[in-house]
């Protein structure tokens, strides 16, 4: 078992011409719970979209697994899941399809087909809805017509769905009332949970609330487009906040 | 004095300036000597021929037309879907697949849409001989084009970000594409489609004139013996069939049918088409194709054609699109403002469903009774014919929108007329000039269409040249047709563009 | 494989299959069957009648399967027969030289006995007053006024009055407009001078007499102009590989067939009277030449 599962060496990004991520070496491990801190601004939604191999650097080095991401196997890179700050589910299709549409990794095309008809199996997707606890009657309904809070939690049935190995969150909980931020929280952290589902070992999930860092392992701050610290949860002190708020 | 705005909306009125030229030709070559002609015309219309005879005839000629259709239809769709992705950026997102292929299928697929599908047909009887399939293929060539068009421009609005977080997930690459383009080419089906299936009926009804077959044949062959009684059996017949097909499609609901059944239903449509490939290509390798003399004949070009002559047609032929642009846009609100009320709407609807119905080259003889054929002639059956499209579109838009806006006008006491068109006009000015614009590359490829009759333009050299076999002038005359046709879908994506 | 995987497969053969017979009917057809055409000189329900009449005629006396195309299309009938979609084909004089071109192993076999002397006539309308002339120079009065033929190809409706005007003098540059019209079928021209759409046009003296007697409303307007001298028009052509294909002689089988029909036997004259004529007479190659030179003159062959 190789315990560095995804390794960033001195990564630069640019984007027309400004300096988005600055050197930045990272290693992420496996069974690690990672919370990364942060202004807007200060790069994390970058750092993530490297992480999960939607944009290369533009300078150094990003290893998965020890390899190059284009040289990962389908199986491989499917191992990586993440949620999006935005979102970025299917508008027109219904809850349970988006759902579904986090199987796509492991299924056939004919799976991919079947969803769109409408026609394929969705228990497995409204297992992972209710888990996520959705209600019943929005599995079927279109993704423009319901709110915000139950797009996100759509979008976390959809990533967990996967059963990845890694789940990187970009504000996971912004449209999450307090209760369901920690019950959602739980159920992404807390790998035996009762709900029998596998939930991934390795987890990233961007942050600003200081409040939700219970239950991580490691904290991460970013500035301007670097990493400022990279803590174990508890030696976190209030200075190391300070810097980068 | 104060300057003229161009707003949308004053660009909808403007070109009713057409009619100053067009007014003056059509006055100065006025006769009255067909009215006999005209009164049994339109005394017929109510009292057509029905026997047990011509019924058994009209049902058999419109199942050849809704054979030849539906097909058409059917497969353009198909294919429609498969060339729009295969000419938009997503698939070469998901696929390592040179770029220079998509813009290669992109110019094929331009050439193919300007040449309008009489040419195709008259072309493909010249090689093919009479044969059913002729007509599905004629109408299939330019609507794939078309379709794919419209698809890829769909597809082209997919949210890159949505692509990327699907690319993320490490699908199948298929199963990813599939997935990104489906909605988009099921909405732009649900709303573009239905359009479509009327657009192949007319075509088909056209193609018929110039002998394909269906319902088509019959009007012709009725009316160049004059028999207007049977005439207008035939075009009721048409009327029925184009007012069921649509009703029967609003009541179907593909996506309520049972599961199952809805499976089958999509693998039955695929195979449909790889059949209807391999037979297209089956049949284009087994008929004997152009005799060789002809095809030697594509060597050595007529040089005496290209003569002051030929520069005339060309000219005449963007004059005729010009013109009759200018009616079809200008006409439907100018109307529908003159004569606002329910009455009067009801009459404009009826009028334009009847100039949708009455194939153009059937309109044009009818004009002919009272007039000398001229370019205003033909700009103005031409225009007619169009603006009884788009005041169908203009009438639907305008009378499924909001009304407040035009209720509190009317409650301010601004009289019947102005209110109209500050409080419903306007809003759809935009959209209306839009879809004008699109109208006026399909009234540019339809001037081939009354050309043949008419006697202007090119679509009367290519009807003579292609009656004596000489594929050198046919082939000049394609390219001079075809090029008018890219020039003015240029011009009309940039006001597109503008305007949206 | 799974379960599931395999009875999808099922539903692919299946339906492939049921699909694929449903539509490969056309592809199958019938090679064995004598496909009679015309060119669309008239009204489709009179061609159909008549050659229905014939075909059923041929079919029994040939004892083979005979089917009768129509077709709407001076263009698509040529075509027809060079692709064999056709065997035996009613072509007008051009039609038919253009179609011999295209398919040289084809055979002329009858003509009617009214085709050896064929006329056209040239009308006007009577708002412009022109008296009937008796010779070919009097067609320059036709200068500077909109002029129509009837189609591209008919040999009475086109080619032979274009030919007329040629030895008179006349170009169709000298019509007004530089151009003279083409209204697609005899009748149509007669509406259309009637009409005042056109001064004047030119088209088959059959039809023409035929709408005076039957039709006088739409001839009000109009007068007769000139009547052309005599030529040839209207023969029958059959493929060159019958023979080959149904059995040895049976294109001179077809051949005597059609001349014996005859004017005394009730069954046979109700065709013969459909094709107004007294009886079919042999007809050769040879005698089409002089429309063929004319054809090349006015450029319709090339």
């Amino acid at each position: 078992m190789i315990d560095i599962l995804l390794e960033l060496k001195n990564v630069n990004y640019k984007y027309k011409n400004n300096l988005i991520l600055n050197k930045i070496n990272l290693q992420i491990n496996y069974g690690d719970k990672i919370a990364l801190l942060g202004k807007s601004g200060a790069g994390k939604t970058t750092l993530i979209s490297i992480l999960n191999g939607t944009i290369n650097p533009t300078k150094g080095k990003a290893k998965f697994f020890n390899r190059d991401f284009n040289k990962l196997s389908f199986e491989q890179k499917s191992k990586i899941s993440t949620i999006w700050q935005d979102l970025r589910l299917i508008e027109e299709l219904s809850a349970e399809q988006n759902v579904n549409c986090g199987l796509l990794g492991k299924e056939s095309f004919l799976f991919a087909f079947k969803n769109l008809l409408n026609i394929s199996s969705f228990n497995k997707a409204h297992k992972y809805m209710q888990i996520c606890s959705l209600n019943k009657s929005i599995y079927s309904k279109n993704i423009r017509k319901i709110s915000g809070g139950q797009k996100q939690r759509v979008a976390i049935a959809r990533s967990l769905i996967q059963e990845s190995d890694i789940l990187l969150a970009d504000e996971p909980f912004n449209n999450l009332d307090p209760k369901l931020t920690s019950y959602i929280k739980n159920l992404i952290l807390i790998s035996k949970n009762k709900n029998k589902i596998r939930v991934p070992n390795t987890i990233l999930i961007t942050l600003h609330r200081l409040d939700l860092l219970e239950g991580f392992n490691r904290i991460i701050g970013m500035k301007n487009g670097e990493i400022l610290f990279d803590l174990e949860k508890n030696k976190l002190k209030n200075f190391h906040l300070n810097k980068i708020y | 004095m104060k300057k003229l705005k161009l707003t949308p909306s004053s660009i909808t009125f403007l070109p009713v300036l057409v009619c100053i030229p067009l007014a003056y030709e059509l006055l100065i070559n006025f006769h009255s000597g067909g009215i006999e002609i005209f009164k049994e015309f339109t005394i017929s219309a109510i009292n057509p021929k029905i026997n047990n005879e011509i019924i058994i005839t009209l049902i058999k000629r419109l199942n050849e037309t809704i054979f030849i259709a539906f097909s058409s239809w059917l497969i353009s769709i198909i294919f429609g879907v498969i060339f729009g992705i295969l000419c938009s950026d997503i698939l070469y997102k998901f696929l390592i697949l040179p770029m220079f292929l998509k813009r290669f299928i992109k110019l094929i697929l331009t050439i193919t849409r300007s040449i309008h599908e009489i040419f195709w047909g008259l072309i493909l009887m010249q090689i093919y001989g009479i044969n059913f399939s002729i007509g599905i293929i004629a109408i299939c060539i330019p609507y794939i084009a078309i379709n794919a068009k419209v698809f890829s421009e769909q597809i082209a609005n997919i949210d890159l970000k949505t692509i990327k977080s699907i690319k993320q997930i490490n699908g199948n690459n298929f199963s990813s594409l599939i997935t990104l383009v489906w909605s988009p080419v099921i909405e732009t089906f649900k709303n573009f489609g239905l359009y479509r299936l009327e657009c192949a009926i007319r075509s088909t009804t056209v193609l018929g004139l110039f002998g394909i077959g269906g319902i088509g044949t019959s009007i012709f062959s009725s009316f160049q013996s004059l028999n207007f009684k049977e005439l207008w059996t035939y075009l009721w017949g048409l009327a029925f069939l184009i007012i069921i097909s649509k009703e029967l499609f609003k009541k179907i609901n593909l996506f309520n049918t049972p599961k199952n059944f809805l499976l089958n239903f999509v693998i039955a449509l695929f195979f449909f088409s790889m059949f209807s490939l391999f037979f297209f290509i089956y049949f284009i390798f087994t008929k004997n194709t152009i005799p060789s003399n002809s095809i030697n004949n594509l060597l050595i070009l007529n040089s005496s054609f290209f003569s002051n002559d030929f520069l005339k047609l060309f000219l005449e032929t963007i004059v005729l699109s010009l013109l009759s642009t200018g009616v079809a846009v200008s006409f439907p609100p100018l109307l529908i403002l003159i004569f606002n009320n329910k009455i009067g709407i009801s009459i404009i609807r009826s009028i334009s469903f009847l100039f949708r119905l009455i194939p153009p080259p059937l309109i044009i003889l009818m004009l002919l009774m009272f007039n000398n054929p001229s370019i205003s002639l033909a700009a103005l059956t031409l225009g007619l014919h169009n603006a009884a499209i788009t005041s169908k579109l203009l009438l639907g838009n305008l009378y499924s929108q909001d009304n407040k806006e035009y209720i509190a006008m009317k409650s301010l006491g601004v009289a019947k007329r102005s209110s109209w068109l500050l409080g419903l006009f306007v809003k759809q000015a935009r959209s209306y000039l839009a879809y004008c614009a699109y109208r006026s590359d399909i009234i540019i490829r339809e001037t081939a269409i009354v050309g043949l009759i008419g006697s202007v333009g090119l679509g009367w050299q290519l009807q003579e040249s292609l009656s004596s076999f000489a594929w050198d002038e046919v082939i000049i005359i394609l390219f001079a047709y075809s090029s008018i046709a890219i020039f003015g879908e240029l011009i009309n994506g940039k006001i597109k563009r503008n305007l949206t | 494989m799974k379960k599931k995987e395999i009875s999808f497969l099922k539903k692919l053969i299946l339906s492939s299959i049921l699909i694929l017979s449903t539509f490969s009917g056309p592809l199958n057809a019938n090679r064995k069957v004598l496909k009679v055409g015309a060119i669309p000189d008239q009204n489709q329900e009179i061609l159909d009648k008549r050659f229905n009449l014939l075909s059923k005629e041929l079919s029994k006396s040939l004892d083979v399967d005979v089917k009768y195309i129509p077709v709407i299309n001076y263009v698509a009938a040529i075509t027809g027969f060079r692709t064999n979609d056709l065997d035996l084909v009613w072509f007008g004089a051009l039609s038919g030289v253009q179609a011999r071109l295209q398919s040289p192993n084809a055979i002329v076999i009858a003509q009617r006995d009214i085709d050896k002397k064929f006329k056209s006539v040239f009308i006007v309308n009577k708002k412009l007053k022109l008296d009937p002339i008796s010779n070919i120079r009097g067609l320059n009065k036709l200068k500077n006024l909109r002029f129509t033929f009837g189609s591209e190809n008919s040999t009475s409706g086109r080619l032979m009055p274009e030919y007329f005007l040629n030895e008179a003098g006349i170009e169709i540059k000298d019509f007004k407009g530089k151009r003279a019209g083409f209204s697609g079928s005899h009748d149509a021209t007669i509406v259309l001078v009637n009409s005042g759409a056109f001064d004047a046009g030119a088209l088959n003296k059959q039809v023409w007499e035929n709408n005076l007697k039957n039709n006088p409303k739409r001839t009000n307007n109009i007068s007769l102009f000139w009547i052309t001298p005599d030529y040839v028009d209207y023969h029958w052509i059959v493929q060159g590989n019958l023979d080959n294909r149904f059995r040895k002689g049976f294109t001179e089988e077809l051949k005597s067939t059609i001349l014996n029909l005859d004017i005394k036997k009730p069954e046979h004259k109700k065709i013969l009277e459909m094709f107004n004529a007294k009886k079919f007479i042999e007809a050769k190659s040879e005698d089409y030449k002089n429309i063929e030179l004319i054809g090349r003159k006015l450029k319709k062959i090339r």
